[in-house]
């Protein structure tokens, strides 16, 4: 097929225009951040378990924005890394989501400072709102396993932490961003050499610091537990919300009658696969292994995680019963299909319940923390709900505001013509 | 089409060499760093008749001189293996090391070590496959033919190991007179299914793939004997031509390279893959079960599933890459096929997978440490300070810090050096087996403590499969074709129709 490149790099194909979703990601972001503000409230106007609910909630909601930018720039990376050719043209897609890595960070900052407030305003005692118990000195009184692990479980230490993962993703994601828009201008090739050594080091560097965040955010909140494949298990969640968000907004462009030739039926089904290939299988694959081997080998240490997931007539059994059926076997079905994969609505569809059931998953990892609590409160779907509207509405600002696609890459010829069947 | 692009100086440039020219470091010119083009993935002007006549030469030549000699080699040290393994069945399993609680020595050892060599072919032919990287067409026949020898070899350790290897076919669940069954909850069977579906899988791919080019080689010698007939020879001068035409008439299948038998071929090609590619995690992942369903400290870790897969694919391309660069040097015209860049791609390949099983190891150094279950943690120690500390430093030298020299390009494009990184990574990734198993010298109870050494019949069993496995190996290269013909003709870029009718300059090796 051959294409003029001034009808495919035409404005009107590749900008969305300064209307379009104007009044979208306004009325999305205020949303998300009212809904944020209420849980707030109810924080602190809220009983105790309000407290802890909000507290929960937002944290679950602000790791899933923060989930889809790390998401998106590892798919940057890769493609960086191993010099991609095909997926050129939607590459920016990916390098909106990851741009917006600030969103997350800001989020789970809020969420620490929401807790120290809360620190200072409420009661102390065992069953104080915490979202990481072992802040509470009640709490860890004469616990020998917190003991063992107070060097590293500290709260200034953990503080430090934090800064150091947000200067890391912060750092990767301002460079990958600054050599592709860099290109856009000046079209110098140099850049996506440099990008690219930018990634090699940023897939180790990024391995490390998610190893030691999915402990610190998500693993300490039960500071008893632990498992050597959480960190990977967060990662495959990262990856597969990351890239379903992705595919959705280039489906959701291409519905605009955008990315002509850029976005077509054989991008879409590449990526498909990519999203068939991590956001159900991987994880599948991940969460099976990890509880395969926790249940085989019977630790009561480790147990503890699943045992809490599974007491009768709580939410989270009922639960743990949905997530491989809703995760994996209606997904694997349904998206086997190659014309499912090539289809609009088809991936859509897939790409909207798989971030669905990554928001009740992610839930499902986090929320069953909170002592005595068997199932969902109001703020729950306000605190998570939040979070992620918010991500969705500053998503759609970041994509009009720019091309929506590399505009100097010099290796976009590959993307014009990819093709599945060669 | 030159094999260099006009921008070769400022490619050189930007990789920050600042030379101009032709490279002497880089004589086969694919090393370029440019992003606006794609190096050839065939070098030296060939059609594709001269890539029919390099492939099948390989074949039809005269047995080469080094071929007889390292085939003598390797059947005599196969022959010791052999001797050993009748020894073993003759005399009991007491011939081995074992001691309790080392119930577990060098034949599980062995069998992980192979079993993870067998993962590369299928991954560069299967997963390289789905990923769409056609460099990876040049060395794919050989290293699934190294996958399937290799998964041989390490079957032979499960097989023996069981002292009466007549009742080695419990294995299975076949219904016998005692209504004794296999335990379904045990990883050891579930080990029997996934290496027997893998092998028979991998097989079948690679099989299926050598029918075309095994019809060339019918082709030619059918041709060749007809032709010396014509000539009026008779006799014994036609025997090898006689065999070779029927042998490989055989195995072709009557393939006749119509449109149907390639539109079958593909669709084949592709559903195998597609098929394979869970078996190549699936393979590894129940092999770490077998260590991580127990609760012996240091082998219990939920991380072992990709942990093992990762290890599996990065020995499988260090042993993919210590035959092929002597192969590469000894049979002539392969450089032009298995380029420099080529062989850069899989160093890097080795780096990823090492640096992921470094990341594991030390994902699983600090839960245990974060864990704080002093049997964990006393376990880990004594790996590195206790008495198997040379095992530990071992491994982890070969396995994660020596794989991290291919960041350099010398060491990526420095061949001597690449096979000398390649013997490392296999070392060490026997000791990492051996890390695992030595763990239980030291378990629960301190009065069982002891040190496990291998006897001399382990360590000869274990050389032994080494020449079972070059034995394979060296009858592959001499009698199949080594490279798949109608894959690398397919990426050559006579293969395509011009794709840029207004471009001159872009690489169509992509």
């Amino acid at each position: 097929m051959h294409v003029s490149p001034e009808k495919v790099l035409s404005k009107e194909n590749i900008y969305l225009g300064d209307r379009s979703g104007g009044m979208l990601w306004a009325a999305l972001s205020f949303v998300g951040l009212a809904l944020i503000g209420v849980a707030v409230i109810g924080a602190l106007a809220g009983d105790v378990m309000a407290k802890s609910v909000a507290l929960y909630a937002l944290h679950t909601g602000a790791l899933i924005a923060m989930g889809f930018s790390i998401g998106a720039m590892v798919f940057v990376m890769l493609f960086r890394a191993v010099e991609a050719g095909w997926s050129i043209s939607v590459r920016r897609q990916f390098e909106n989501v990851m741009s917006l890595w600030w969103v997350g960070a800001l989020l789970i900052v809020g969420v620490v400072i929401l807790q120290m407030v809360l620190t200072r305003t409420s009661e102390g005692g065992h069953d104080a709102p915490y979202l990481w118990k072992w802040m509470n000195p009640a709490y860890t009184e004469g616990d020998t396993i917190y003991q063992a692990k107070a060097a590293y479980l500290s709260p200034l230490f953990f503080y430090i932490r934090l800064v150091v993962y947000f200067a890391i993703w912060g750092g990767l994601a301002t460079g990958l961003w600054y050599y592709s828009t860099q290109q856009d201008l000046d079209g110098d090739k140099r850049h996506s050499l440099h990008a690219r050594n930018l990634a090699y080091v940023g897939m180790v560097v990024g391995a490390f610091s998610l190893l030691f965040a999915s402990t610190d955010l998500v693993m300490s909140l039960d500071y008893h537990w632990f498992s050597t494949m959480l960190p990977v298990w967060f990662f495959a969640g990262c990856l597969g919300s990351g890239i379903a968000l992705v595919v959705l907004t280039l489906i959701v462009l291409r519905s605009m009658g955008r990315l002509h030739v850029l976005f077509t039926s054989e991008h879409q089904h590449d990526l498909s696969k990519l999203v068939f290939g991590f956001a159900v299988c991987f994880w599948a694959y991940i969460a099976f292994s990890q509880y395969m081997l926790i249940w085989y080998a019977n630790i009561p240490e480790e147990t503890a995680f699943f045992d809490i997931r599974k007491q009768p007539g709580t939410l989270w059994v009922i639960i743990s019963w949905v997530l491989p059926i809703a995760h994996f076997i209606l997904p694997f079905i349904f998206f086997l299909p190659r014309p499912i994969r090539r289809s609009s609505a088809g991936t859509a569809f897939v790409c909207v319940w798989l971030i669905l059931v990554h928001i009740i998953d992610w839930w499902w990892m986090i929320r069953p923390n909170i002592h005595g609590s068997t199932g969902m409160h109001w703020i729950d779907v306000v605190g998570v709900a939040g979070p992620v509207l918010l991500f969705v509405g500053l998503l759609i600002r970041k994509v009009a505001s720019g091309p929506l696609v590399p505009l100097r890459d010099p290796r976009m010829y590959e993307a014009l013509e990819h093709k599945n069947y060669v | 089409m030159t094999t260099l692009h006009p921008d070769e100086a400022a490619a050189w440039g930007l990789a920050g060499k600042g030379r101009r020219g032709h490279d002497p470091s880089n004589p086969d010119g694919t090393l370029i760093n440019d992003q606006s083009v794609r190096p050839e993935l065939v070098l030296g002007d060939r059609d594709f008749h001269s890539v029919t006549e390099t492939i099948c030469g390989w074949n039809e030549a005269k047995t080469p001189k080094w071929w007889l000699g390292a085939f003598g080699l390797s059947t005599s040290i196969a022959g010791l293996g052999t001797l050993m393994i009748v020894y073993l069945i003759i005399t009991g399993v007491g011939v081995w090391g074992l001691q309790n609680p080392v119930a577990w020595g060098w034949a599980i050892v062995n069998f992980v070590w192979w079993v993870g060599i067998g993962h590369a072919g299928t991954l560069i032919s299967a997963i390289l496959c789905l990923f769409k990287q056609k460099w990876r067409t040049s060395i794919n026949r050989f290293a699934e033919a190294m996958t399937i020898f290799a998964v041989i070899c390490a079957g032979t350790f499960p097989g023996i190991h069981v002292g009466r290897v007549w009742m080695a076919w419990m294995l299975f669940p076949i219904p016998n007179s005692n209504w004794i069954w296999p335990n379904f909850r045990s990883p050891l069977l579930w080990d029997v299914f996934a290496v027997g579906t893998y092998f028979t899988v991998s097989l079948l791919f690679w099989y299926m793939g050598m029918i075309p080019d095994l019809a060339s080689l019918r082709d030619r010698a059918t041709i060749r004997l007809i032709d010396k007939m014509e000539r009026g020879v008779q006799g014994t001068a036609l025997l090898f031509d006689k065999i070779a035409a029927y042998a490989y008439g055989f195995l072709s299948m009557g393939w006749r390279f119509s449109t149907r038998h390639w539109n079958n071929y593909e669709k084949t090609y592709l559903m195998l893959a597609g098929l394979a590619t869970p078996l190549v995690l699936s393979v590894h992942s129940v092999v770490s079960f077998d260590f991580a369903v127990s609760i012996v400290p240091g082998w219990h870790t939920t991380i072992f599933p990709p942990y093992f897969v990762a290890g599996a694919i990065f020995s499988g391309f260090a042993m993919v890459l210590t035959l092929l660069i002597p192969a590469r040097a000894l049979f002539p015209g392969m450089k032009d096929f298995v380029t420099a860049r080529t062989v850069e791609n899989m160093c890097k390949i080795i780096t990823v997978t090492g640096t992921m099983v470094g990341f594991a190891y030390i994902t699983e150094f600090f839960i245990a440490w974060y864990g704080a279950n002093p049997f964990e943690q006393q376990t880990f120690i004594r790996r590195m300070f206790g008495p198997y500390w040379w095992a530990y430093w071992a491994m982890f030298t070969c396995n994660v810090v020596s794989p991290q020299v291919f960041w350099f390009k010398w060491c990526r494009t420095n061949i001597p050096f690449i096979f000398l990184i390649t013997i490392v990574v296999n070392i060490g990734m026997w000791f990492e087996r051996f890390v695992i198993v030595s763990t239980l010298s030291s378990d629960f109870m301190p009065s069982a403590w002891g040190y496990y050494s291998p006897t001399f019949v382990d360590i000869g069993t274990f050389i032994g499969s080494l020449g079972i496995f070059m034995t394979l190996f060296l009858l592959f290269c001499r009698f199949l074709p080594m490279l798949a013909i109608s894959e690398v003709k397919n990426v050559m870029h006579q293969a395509h129709e011009h794709l840029h009718p207004h471009d001159d300059h872009h690489g169509e090796g992509h």
